[in-house]
């Protein structure tokens, strides 16, 4: 009877677990099986121009839009938990190996939020693996129970390598407060 | 009874909302320098706390720092022994319930010396569809912040369009960088000088096709297919080589070879039609 109510258990453990850790969030999935939950609600306001000799084609912004957001979200969540694992997807071999020699996990509550873009395309390679760039970013800060808006300049170099553009380097510039 | 109920929701959210903000500001006594500059060497600031936590929240990552009181004033350090991203930041000091936050500059304290990462594309360039090659730069340091290319750090990126010339051949973008290599191939064929000779000893016909050039007398690449086509009594005979030092050959049988009407073609390129004909 007992050996019966552990097997029932288990059975109900497994069945729980099946209800309700949706397939998309289970450890040790491929990465592009798996959701990305840091990034999969993440909509900031997005415009582009481009200044670049060769222009990049609508279709192709769409998706590079798409990854430069995730990539975004993924920096707001790196910057509140110094975790490197998440975004990895985002990030070449020599952001990813910069960023693994800085802190341990931690965990703040200030929090940071990109709400919008405006991205001046610098170059763009005709074999679209290359972009680099600049971005008016409005950004919201939560601090210490208020919040305070800012205008940043920032500029970035971004890979395309396998599924997605990655962030190659960076340079924040300086930030301006706003209403 | 339902009142009490909306009393208990009213105070449950309301407690909710308390636990959501418990921070209340510390008096801001901190006087701070504009720049953090990391490792950091530590600095004084004068907080009015028994207890005392610290964070720089960095553009990309967060960075705790040791507090340790004397003298009735706190020092913070960090034992952040690398470089960081730099850019704008908020210094956090939190004692208890009580939070006060500044906005800092952080930046690196080693003079960064930064590597040009030089773009070409594309790798491979056919001088029949272009002349030119993109090339894009910017500089990096270790730490993957970009640095300006002009003293007005205004400029970070560049780009232009390299004009190649025409000699085909293997060209690098950085003279001491094998990775920054390009590769320029010949255009297609020009014309196709061919000859041939009768050898009576071996009973067979030797034709042969070259030099293969481009419009800029770039050789054809080694390997290039060599269709030689004899066309005699209704029947055609197809003969392919491969071009090596811009050279092709065959040898026929005399007797397909005699009277025949020979063409060697190169993809597009064709030579006159040629009627091999003894001396």
């Amino acid at each position: 009877m007992k050996r019966l109510m552990a097997v029932m258990l288990v059975l109900g453990g497994w069945l729980l677990y099946r209800l309700y850790v949706p397939i998309a969030d289970r450890e040790g999935l491929p990465e592009y099986v798996r959701l990305d939950r840091i990034a999969e609600n993440h909509q900031p306001e997005m415009r582009w121009t481009h200044h670049s000799i060769f222009p990049p084609d609508s279709q192709s912004m769409v998706e590079f839009l798409r990854d430069y957001a995730a990539l975004w979200a993924h920096l707001n969540h790196l910057r509140q938990t110094n975790d490197v694992q998440a975004g990895k997807a985002y990030y070449t071999e020599n952001w990813f190996r910069q960023i693994c020699r800085n802190p341990a996990p931690f965990q703040a509550d200030n929090r940071r939020h990109d709400l919008s873009h405006y991205i001046g395309v610098e170059n763009w390679s005709q074999d679209k693996l290359i972009c680099t760039l600049s971005d008016t970013v409005k950004l919201r800060y939560e601090e210490s129970g208020t919040q305070r808006n800012a205008r940043a300049l920032v500029w970035a170099v971004m890979l395309k390598q396998g599924d997605h553009w990655r962030l190659d380097a960076i340079r924040f510039g300086t930030e301006e407060p706003m209403p | 009874m339902k009142t009490q109920t909306l009393r208990c929701i009213l105070i449950a959210g309301l407690g909710a909302l308390a636990c959501r903000n418990p921070k209340t500001a510390l008096p801001d006594l901190v006087s701070l320098p504009d720049t953090l500059k990391f490792s950091l060497a530590g600095f004084q600031v004068s907080v009015d706390a028994d207890t005392l936590e610290a964070w720089v929240s960095g553009p990309v990552q967060t960075y705790p720092l040791h507090a340790k009181k004397s003298a009735g004033s706190w020092f913070l350090t960090s034992d952040q022994p690398h470089g960081v991203v730099e850019g704008p930041a908020s210094l956090v000091l939190r004692s208890g319930s009580k939070q006060l936050v500044k906005p800092v500059w952080i930046a690196n304290a080693a003079t960064a010396t930064g590597t040009s990462s030089v773009y070409f594309t594309p790798k491979t360039i056919n001088l029949d569809s272009a002349q030119d090659v993109h090339r894009m730069e910017h500089l990096v340091d270790v730490w993957r912040n970009l640095l300006a290319l002009d003293s007005g750090r205004t400029l970070y990126f560049d780009e232009r369009l390299i004009e190649l010339g025409t000699r085909a051949g293997t060209y690098r973008g950085v003279a001491d960088r094998p990775l920054s290599s390009y590769y320029v191939h010949s255009g297609s064929c020009r014309d196709i000088p061919v000859r041939y000779r009768f050898n009576d000893t071996a009973g067979m016909a030797v034709i042969s096709a070259g030099p293969l050039t481009d419009d800029w007398n770039n050789e054809q690449a080694g390997g290039t297919l060599v269709v030689f086509a004899l066309r005699q009594k209704g029947k055609v005979w197809r003969y392919e080589s491969r071009l090596l030092h811009a050279h092709a050959s065959v040898a026929v049988p005399k007797e397909q070879a005699l009277g025949a009407i020979l063409q060697v073609s190169v993809h597009r390129t064709h030579s006159p039609l040629i009627e091999l004909v003894q001396n």
